[in-house]
């Protein structure tokens, strides 16, 4: 710019110079005027002088295209800020129940949906309920590759997948108060963070391949109502369970649990029902009698190899008593005690002596009783017209005369596997 | 006809057969009988969201519609639908099929589909509920949680700590 502008006044003054480069001017040819020469330096100085002028105001200009900028910015912050305001008096995300919330979420494909728990408190729980539980730990265990439309069905997807372990970041679903992953194909151990879900009440990993051992810090979820763990290969001792005084329903039948039947379940204990068949499970501890409400209880399958301990009979609650196929001896003496008892299958076992004849006379809600394969030493067997008694099952050594035909079995139970089902197809 | 009145206790007279797509009016219509010409209040149900100084009774295409008499032109627009098949599992459905004409009825702001919303879950009316959830869901989704906030002015209540927390919990779904 310099140079052009220099060259232009070199050429309107025309003084016999060549025209070009100041450097070019400032050395003078020998015949030069310098009177001339001093005439053009001063119009040089001019010409500077004009383009600073020209830099200040362009620079001016410049802060004021900025200034503009910053004012029309603060304008669009400032409509926006008023739209929001305006917003405001309407009804708001906030305001819709939680319920519609999640069916809202319900609509936001299950792979994505969980980074929305980040917006608030309020959304972190929709999303911590129940369905969306099941959907957040079924996504992390197989990420399916069809999205299911709705939570509904995402339980039935579990059959058509592959294996896989339950991770440990199910141990984050701390507000989620139920977790169904029945027949999911879980292979691995259970977490031992699960002791972290304090507001679980229902626990269902049954008919899964599970292994390893219980983890203790099951006695941390404290809000447990129903366990349900049933045909895993469990291993291990079961741990004892004090501060579950909840908990109803214990289910680990099929499973390799070694050393005592659970017992200890809460102190003092809710327990109603507790099927624990088809373990290796080979101590019956006298602390059983500490569950006082316990209604069923199914220990079938188990080498216990030992006398059947005497504080059974002190479950009075007792309705269902199942302990086929354990290697039990001893005598049945104290089961009048029982006096709710439905249901009670003793076959298969060591247990001799006399039968307790008149207590099982007295057990007037009877209606199944299954002795066969024991080592009674016989005798009569009374029938009682008021007893309620369908179907009895004992060796051909006793006498039965009184009995009316249709309620007898001979036939010899099985002693392996599922012995249970075949007596209630008898 | 049947007589139903808004909070605001405005009155709207609509044939028993677009009344009765609210199963809540349907199970009081029965439980009433047809001779009883009382109106059906709805307490729940604003006739019309006023704006400030906003006038009422504007053409449908105004804002605020009148909640109320929104929900009666969704429901006299689909009137002749046939009753909803029993929902089959074996069809998944998105929340991207949603019909043009309802997209264009739910075309409203934040306030006025919240508010449909809410009034078609009190008056039980399971289709509009429906889509009026898939439109919310379609407004959120593909957003970051940032942009859900400042969409729907949700005011982030928890403390940097607790967010890291469950960012990290839900590391495998962020960023995606």
């Amino acid at each position: 710019m310099k140079r052009r502008r220099t060259g232009q006044n070199s050429d309107s003054n025309r003084q016999g110079t060549t025209p070009g480069t100041v450097s070019a001017l400032c050395v003078p040819p020998g015949e030069a005027n310098t009177a001339a020469l001093s005439g053009i330096l001063s119009t040089l100085e001019k010409t500077q002088a004009t383009i600073e002028k020209m830099q200040a105001h362009m620079s001016a200009m410049q802060k004021e295209a900025a200034d503009i900028k910053e004012t029309q910015l603060s304008i669009i912050n400032q409509v926006l800020g008023l739209q929001n305001h305006h917003k405001k008096f309407h009804t708001r995300l906030h305001d819709i129940p939680l319920e519609i919330i999640v069916q809202i979420f319900a609509w936001i494909p299950v792979r994505n949906v969980l980074r929305y728990r980040r917006l608030s408190k309020t959304i972190n729980q929709c999303l911590l309920t129940r369905e969306f539980a099941l959907l957040n730990s079924l996504i992390r265990l197989f990420m399916p590759n069809a999205i299911p439309a709705q939570l509904k069905t995402v339980r039935n997807e579990c059959e058509s997948i592959e294996a896989k372990g339950l991770p440990e970041s199910i141990t984050c679903l701390t507000a989620v108060t139920g977790i169904y992953l029945n027949s999911c194909k879980l292979i691995g151990s259970i977490p031992n963070g699960v002791g972290a879900l304090q507001s679980l009440t229902y626990l269902d990993l049954g008919n899964n391949c599970l292994t390893g051992p219980l983890p203790g810090a099951i006695n941390l979820m404290v809000a447990l109502i129903s366990l349900d763990l049933r045909n895993n290969q469990l291993s291990g001792e079961f741990p004892a369970l004090p501060d579950l005084y909840f908990l109803r329903i214990l289910n680990i039948d099929g499973n390799r649990f070694t050393g005592p039947i659970p017992t200890v379940l809460g102190d003092p204990g809710n327990l109603k029902y507790l099927a624990a068949s088809c373990n290796l499970f080979s101590i019956i501890p006298a602390t059983i009698s500490k569950l006082e409400n316990l209604g069923i209880l199914s220990i079938s399958d188990n080498s216990f190899a030992c006398e059947i301990p005497p504080e059974i009979w002190t479950l009075t609650e007792l309705c269902h008593l199942e302990m086929s196929n354990c290697e039990l001896s001893g005598s049945l003496a104290g089961v009048g005690s029982l006096q709710q008892l439905v249901h009670l299958d003793a076959s298969n076992n060591r247990f001799s002596g006399e039968l307790p004849n008149r207590e099982i006379y007295g057990l007037l809600d009877l209606k199944e009783l299954h002795l066969i394969g024991n080592q009674f030493s016989g005798g009569e067997l009374l029938y009682s017209a008021k007893s309620n008694l369908q179907l009895l099952c004992v060796d051909p050594g006793f006498r039965l005369e009184t009995w009316p035909e249709d309620c007898l079995c001979h036939d010899q139970h099985e002693t392996v596997g599922d012995s249970q089902e075949s007596d209630t197809e008898t | 006809m049947v007589r139903i009145t808004s909070s605001d206790s405005q009155e709207f007279s609509v044939s028993q057969d677009i009344a009765c797509q609210s199963q809540l009016i349907k199970n009081m219509i029965e439980d009433v009988g047809d001779a009883d010409e009382q109106p059906i209040p709805l307490p729940n149900v604003a006739g019309a969201i006023l704006q400030k100084g906003g006038s009422c009774f504007p053409s449908i295409s105004n804002a605020p519609k009148l909640t109320l008499f929104a929900v009666i032109e969704y429901a006299t627009m689909h009137k002749d639908d046939p009753p909803s098949a029993p929902e089959t599992d074996a069809k998944p459905s998105t929340s991207e099929d949603i019909e043009d004409r309802d997209k264009q009825f739910l075309n409203v702001d934040q306030g006025t589909l919240f508010e449909i919303i809410l009034a078609a879950n009190y008056l039980d009316m399971k289709s509009l509920l429906d889509v009026g959830c898939k439109t919310v869901a379609n407004m959120i989704k593909g957003k970051t949680v940032e942009e859900v906030r400042a969409l729907f002015n949700i005011v982030n209540d928890f403390t940097p700590e607790e967010e890291e927390q469950i960012r990290k919990e839900n590391e495998w779904c962020e960023d995606r």
